[in-house]
């Protein structure tokens, strides 16, 4: 049976003795709930019967707040599949519940990964160049090292967000796949807008990136095993390096655009450099502030000209796959 | 503008022509010398100062153009140019990899120059 369940997207913050703000990071909106009610609403996993929950409370009661959640938007009622655009759809795949335990957790593996993600490529390169010699082809090796590389590159960098973002106090609402602009992908939703230092917010940012870059050394390094299909970890290699690539391009909603966006301290970069370029009038107001405004609009220009490498590489992608068969 | 800024500007210009002299003799020094020309030129002028990541922006791009270019051309040698399909692939990879390659500089520079530059103004397009 199917139960109730509430807007993974809820900030429970309590205010008073008996009350709780609630707000929908997504909506930006708010309600002011009795403790016993944020209790119940909190309850509400998809899992629980919500007659169970709370035995003490009259039935007629519960249906009544019930009916109240659902029509605040408090209960997720759109599903798994949300989609978000033209060829762009985003598939829930698992919400976490976060514990003390994971943050700890969370800050030892960032840790980790901030120390070792250069060192780890290195050390993949110098053995993998002093090994050449030494690879083994086995059996649909370019197939295994594609899927290896593309589920573990994709797996974990989502991870890496997310264990970045509850490193530095951030919330992680979900994990998922996606298709961005008919891309395949893997997503996963956080809110850091509590963080402050850019560095911080910035490497939230570059997390997935220092993760693929980290797998294509250990990958490398296992790539020289002669016992393994050492081709197959050779390809897994390149893939995250290719992902590592892709993920710095400064195309919105990219990792790399977020990077420069906290590096040049402005939040949605490219739709206030859009809007720059298309209004005269900003454009005006920037040239009266003298050189620093001159190179404020050329920045602004290369952003917006930047926008073109998302749909780039599909078309890129698509004509290779056309050029494949003719 | 003033005489003394234009001028400024146009010592600006010298990382590009150091990257073009990079490329020509294929010095990978010269590269790095290019590189630090842009840090170098960006801390000494000044007004660039508290900026000095919205100039590392552009002048990333600008400055080191000759040598984006060229990796981005080594890495599509390997396509063929021999019919119309094939050149329209060249060019969109050549396109894509160029990109790429910048997009990476960008984030490098970018935190270099958060590292050596901690405290600078937000970046005004509101």
């Amino acid at each position: 049976m199917k139960y109730p369940r509430a807007n993974n997207f809820l900030e429970y913050k309590r205010i008073d003795f008996d009350i709780c703000k609630v707000k929908d990071i997504r909506t930006g909106e708010t309600w002011e709930l009795g403790m016993d009610i944020a209790r119940f609403l909190k309850k509400l996993d998809g899992r629980t019967n919500p007659y169970a929950a709370v035995p003490y409370l009259d039935k007629d009661f519960i249906d009544s707040i019930l009916s109240r959640f659902y029509y605040e938007g408090l209960i997720r009622t759109d599903g798994r599949i949300m989609p978000i655009g033209i060829g762009s759809v985003l598939c829930t795949l698992y919400i976490p519940r976060i514990k003390r335990i994971h943050r700890c957790f969370a800050k030892l593996l960032n840790t980790l990964l901030l120390l070792l993600c250069i060192p780890s490529l290195i050390c993949g390169i110098y053995i993998y160049v002093n090994a050449l010699y030494s690879l083994t082809d086995g059996n649909f090796s370019l197939l295994k090292g594609y899927l290896l590389g593309l589920g573990a590159g994709f797996v974990l960098h989502e991870l890496a967000h997310a264990c970045a973002c509850l490193a530095y106090g951030g919330q992680v609402y979900e994990f998922g796949v996606a298709l961005r602009c008919f891309l395949p992908g893997a997503y996963v939703c956080v809110d850091y807008d509590n963080v402050k230092s850019r560095f911080k917010r910035a490497q939230i940012n570059a997390a997935g990136v220092e993760m693929n870059l980290f797998l294509s050394g250990i990958f490398m390094c296992i790539s020289c095993c002669e016992r393994l299909d050492s081709l197959a970890f050779l390809y897994a290699a390149l893939m995250n390096i290719a992902m590592a690539a892709l993920n710095v391009s400064l195309a919105e909603g990219i990792d790399g655009m977020g990077i420069i966006s906290e590096f040049l301290g402005v939040d949605g970069l490219v739709e206030k450099a859009r809007n720059v370029v298309r209004s005269g009038k900003k454009k005006r107001a920037l040239r009266k502030k003298g050189i620093n405004g001159c190179v404020t609009i050329i920045a602004c220009y290369c952003i917006v000209v930047f926008q073109i490498a998302l749909p780039l590489i599909l078309v890129a992608g698509v004509m290779n796959c056309v050029a494949a068969f003719f | 503008m003033k005489k003394k800024y234009r001028i400024l500007a146009v010592v600006m210009l010298l990382p590009f022509l150091l990257s073009l002299w990079a490329v020509h003799r294929r010095s990978v020094w010269m590269g790095i010398g290019a590189v630090l020309s842009i840090f170098l030129l960006v801390g000494m002028m000044p007004f660039c100062r508290k900026r000095e990541n919205l100039w590392l922006f552009v002048m990333g791009i600008y400055a080191l153009l000759p040598i984006n270019h060229f990796l981005a051309k080594e890495a599509v040698m390997y396509l063929e140019k021999e019919s119309v399909l094939q050149g329209i692939i060249y060019l969109l990879t050549y396109l894509e990899y160029l990109l790429i390659v910048i997009s990476g500089e960008e984030v490098f520079m970018g935190l270099m120059g958060r590292i050596l530059w901690k405290r600078q103004c937000k970046l005004d397009i509101s």
